[in-house]
């Protein structure tokens, strides 16, 4: 899989002990072995670094393709069904769809994914999406293949706007995979972020302590 | 009194109406919250990695 250009780990501050480290990284090469063609498929096509996508399905399922959670996110990497149609949309309106997720988009979505593609602007209500502005169902997000595309192209949308200079502010990335589009990171440092996530939701400090924190999943797959 | 009473409900309910067209919160159905990500971006997007 290919990595990323950013200093891992980002923060010293940790999540997981040192006695974790090794049960990750065996769940986490189970996870890769099982789904490897999906992830290194979605890394080449949209350029999200596989390790940071198998960080994430790690986190968010544990590797479960069906699993649904109390907020409704689907699969592999928790993703929303409107959350998908928006990013369908989006990637088409920037026309950022190559030929071949197109064709993947189809295999699965036959039609349906006209809906998306035909829209003027986010859940804009068109014959095409039977005036819902969503074509996506919970059951395409537990297909493998779809879910980790459409979730590796939606971490790519959020890398491309926390790309600071030279630097990925993957903390800001995570958190708001977490805690939805919407949130607002601020503009500090990595450190400044995390003491600001930390007081809005425990949670999603946790979550980016997961991935990037010191013992992190990215650091324990460097190893 | 009755007119001023009505005006102030007419007035009230004007402004809840734009609130809530205005809203920002939640699902923004505006063309304002597309990201304004490139093509170019995601061709060139970076996977060399380094450790710190």
């Amino acid at each position: 899989m290919a990595e990323l250009a950013v200093p891992i780990p980002m923060t010293p501050r940790t999540f997981y002990t040192d006695t974790a480290l090794s049960q990750n990284k065996a769940k986490m090469d189970a996870i890769g072995k099982t789904f490897y063609k999906e992830i290194k498929q979605a890394e080449t096509l949209t350029k999200v670094p596989g390790s940071l996508i198998l960080s994430l399905i790690f986190t968010e399922s544990g590797g479960r393709p069906a699993v649904v959670s109390s907020a409704n996110a689907v699969g592999l990497m928790q993703m929303k069904t409107q959350t998908a149609n928006d990013i369908i949309y989006w990637e088409n309106k920037a026309g950022r769809l190559s030929a071949e997720e197109l064709a993947i988009l189809k295999k699965h979505l036959g039609e349906r994914v006209n809906g998306p593609l035909k829209q003027k602007y986010l859940s804009h209500k068109i014959k095409e999406n039977n005036y819902t502005g969503n074509v996506i169902v919970k059951a395409d997000l537990m297909k493998p293949e779809l879910n980790v595309l459409l979730g590796s192209m939606y971490l790519g949308i959020l890398m491309d706007q926390h790309q600071e200079g030279e630097v990925l502010r993957l903390d800001k990335v995570l958190v708001r995979y977490n805690q939805g589009y919407f949130f607002k990171p601020g503009t500090g440092s990595v450190e400044q972020t995390l003491d600001l996530v930390k007081g809005k939701s425990k949670e999603a400090y946790s979550y980016i302590l997961k991935v990037v924190g010191k013992n992190g999943l990215l650091e324990t797959q460097g190893k | 009194m009755n007119k001023l009473i009505l005006g102030a409900a007419a007035a009230i309910a004007l402004y809840a109406f734009t609130k809530k067209k205005g809203s920002t919160s939640g699902t923004d159905t505006s063309n304002s919250s597309d990201p304004a990500v490139t093509a170019t971006q995601k061709a060139t997007r970076s996977v060399t990695f380094y450790k710190a």
